[in-house]
This record gives structure tokens, C-alpha cells and sequence, in this order.
């Protein structure tokens, strides 16, 4: 929350109670988690692209080549078939990922919009709710 | 996260998501970690006390909290790649497990960097590092069953150290707020003061 003065005519006295805290660490909290979200779905959109490239370059290989999997620490030596299912999987469980992030990017976002309305109400200009 | 045992006893993982927690109003410490006071009034809060102590008192419980922030948001790191780490375990195991019949050749690690190549050839168990220089044969219901409990438990702590973040963020925004509470009633105080000298002095 940034401060910054106020004109005098700006300033109200609506003193701050219990409900209003809550309301407010909310918001913080959710914020917080907002911007973690916002940073890991970018992490996984650069897996995801790398992981589309390997598709598209398994996807000229000859039909007969062996491929090396990496898995934990180790390479599985597998053919191109199964490299397709196995890179098909691990897309699509990226893509469910990024979904549940925008699921709960939406959530965070209309509970803010709930908060703004209440606390903007309560407080005019004396409270800054910054993104 | 709850635990939930199917018929067969087998454990099953529960996928909601543990941030889930934070859209609570009424967010608990999952740990008893103690709650900033709410001042609800400020004039009642600093009646016979000095400003510069009230002051000196926040800022002791921000830097507190400040640091237990950084102390969980690190644990919650650990945890989080411990976790990945044992799904990642239990999909070799399920991958393995799939090829009971067949033979495979993987590249292993021989060195840091140095891999080198095995084949193998219709595997009927797996071993499993369970730390402490131990390593230990497993049937691969048994690996499943094992690495599950262990991620099981991972993901537990890594709820309960979510919600712990979560409400140390809480305490942290209302000592903030106290903060402001108090400088601001604070200017208002002198500034009524200065008005009162003013008309005095006419």
C-alpha cells in the first residue's frame, strides 16, 4: 500500500474496525497470491512452448528412431510412438495447469472487485488498494 | 489435506489445491502463531502511553513477523519441489511397473554429468532411496504405496505452512495499518494543538 498526502478536504475520519482489517488483510493476502500465480504461469508457458518444439521436431523424425526421455535423472531410450503419447501427456497436463491458474486468477479478481466496492465506499480516498 | 483409504487400503491423493485456504476472511494460524492486537480505538490504545514507545513496540512486532514471512516463504519452496520430486518418482515407478514384460534400455547417471547405459530386462521390483545411505527393494505396489505416504505427508505440511504465510501476511498488513492508525492520530493530535496555540497567542 503506497501513502501519499492528502488534500485536507480528502480526509475522512471513518475510523477503522474489526470487520475492516479482515477485509483488508484479504485483500493483501489475495494480492500476494496473485502475483506468485501470475509469476509461475509465465514458468510453465516457457516449459509448455519448449515442450510443443520437442513435438514438433519428434514429429519430422524418422519413423524408427530411438529417442532418449529424460526422466528424474534418468534417460529412458524409448520409440517414437511412445515419445508422442508421453510428450502428449506431459502437454496436456501443462495446459490443465495453466487453466487452474486462470480459474483462480478469476477468483482472486472478483473477490477483488467485492473488496474494492466495500472498502473504496468506506474509506473515499483515504485507502489505496494497489494491484 | 485429507486422507482418504480405499477399500483395498490403498492411499489415494487428495489434488484440491492447498491454496484454496487463502480466500478465507477468518484466516487461522495452523501453528499458534499469536495475533497482532486490533486497536480499536486509538485514542483509548495510547492513553498514558509515550508515542515514541507505541512506535518502537510496532515496529518490534513488524520486524518479527517479517521474519517468520521469510522463514516460511522459504519453507514453502522446499516443499513444494519435495513434492514434485516424489510425483516425478511415482510416475518412473507407474512407468516401470507398465513394462513388466518388456525390456528397456535407459541412460543413468554415473557421475555428475558421466551417464552410461543399462538394459533392462523384465523388472519385478524397485529400489527406493530412503535416505540416510539406505536403499531399499520394493514390489511396485509397495514403491507406489510408499512414495504416496511420503508425498502425502509433504503435502500436509506444505497446506499448513500456505495457511501459516497466509495469516503472518494478515498480521503484517494490520500492523501496517496500525501503524498509519496511530501516526495519523497522531499529526491530527498536534495539529490541534497548534490551532488551540494560535488562538491562545490572539
Amino acid at each position: 500500500m503506497a501513502s501519499q498526502m492528502l488534500d485536507k478536504k480528502d480526509e475522512i475520519e471513518t475510523e477503522v474496525n474489526a470487520e475492516d482489517q479482515k477485509m483488508i488483510n484479504l485483500f493483501g493476502r489475495l494480492n500476494n497470491r496473485k502475483h506468485e500465480l501470475i509469476k509461475e504461469k509465465k514458468f510453465i508457458e516457457e516449459d509448455l512452448e519448449k515442450a510443443r518444439d520437442s513435438q514438433d521436431d519428434l514429429f519430422l523424425a524418422d519413423d524408427d528412431a530411438k529417442f532418449n526421455y529424460s526422466m528424474g535423472e534418468a534417460f529412458l531410450e524409448i520409440d517414437k510412438a511412445e515419445s508422442e503419447s508421453m510428450i502428449e501427456k506431459y502437454i496436456s497436463q501443462m495446459e490443465e495447469s495453466i487453466a487452474k491458474i486462470d480459474q483462480e486468477l478469476e477468483k482472486i479478481n472478483d473477490k477483488h472487485k467485492d473488496l474494492k466496492v466495500i472498502l473504496y465506499g468506506r474509506f473515499k480516498n483515504s485507502i489505496n488498494l494497489e494491484e | 489435506m485429507s486422507t482418504t483409504t480405499t477399500s483395498t487400503g490403498a492411499t489415494v491423493i487428495d489434488n484440491s489445491n492447498p491454496y484454496d485456504i487463502l480466500f478465507e476472511t477468518n484466516l487461522k494460524s495452523a501453528s499458534n502463531i499469536p495475533m497482532v492486537p486490533f486497536i480499536s480505538n486509538v485514542e483509548d490504545f495510547l492513553k498514558d502511553k509515550e508515542i515514541e514507545s507505541v512506535f518502537k513496540q510496532l515496529q518490534d512486532a513488524y520486524s518479527k513477523y517479517k521474519y517468520f514471512e521469510s522463514k516460511l516463504s522459504n519453507n514453502i519452496t522446499i516443499l513444494t519441489s519435495r513434492s514434485k520430486q516424489l510425483q516425478e518418482s511415482l510416475d518412473i515407478v507407474e512407468h516401470v511397473s507398465n513394462k513388466k514384460q518388456d525390456s528397456f534400455a535407459v541412460q543413468y547417471e554415473l557421475s555428475e554429468g558421466v551417464y552410461s547405459s543399462a538394459t533392462v530386462n523384465e523388472p519385478k521390483s524397485i529400489y527406493l532411496w530412503l535416505g540416510a545411505n539406505v536403499m531399499l527393494e520394493y514390489s511396485f505396489e509397495e514403491a507406489k504405496e510408499v512414495l504416496k505416504k511420503n508425498k502425502q505427508s509433504v503435502d500436509k505440511q506444505l497446506k499448513e505452512t500456505i495457511q501459516d504465510l497466509g495469516y503472518v501476511k494478515d498480521q503484517i498488513t494490520t500492523t501496517d495499518v496500525n501503524v498509519s492508525r496511530v501516526y495519523n492520530y497522531d499529526i491530527l493530535q498536534k495539529r490541534k494543538q497548534k490551532v488551540g496555540q494560535e488562538e491562545e497567542d490572539k
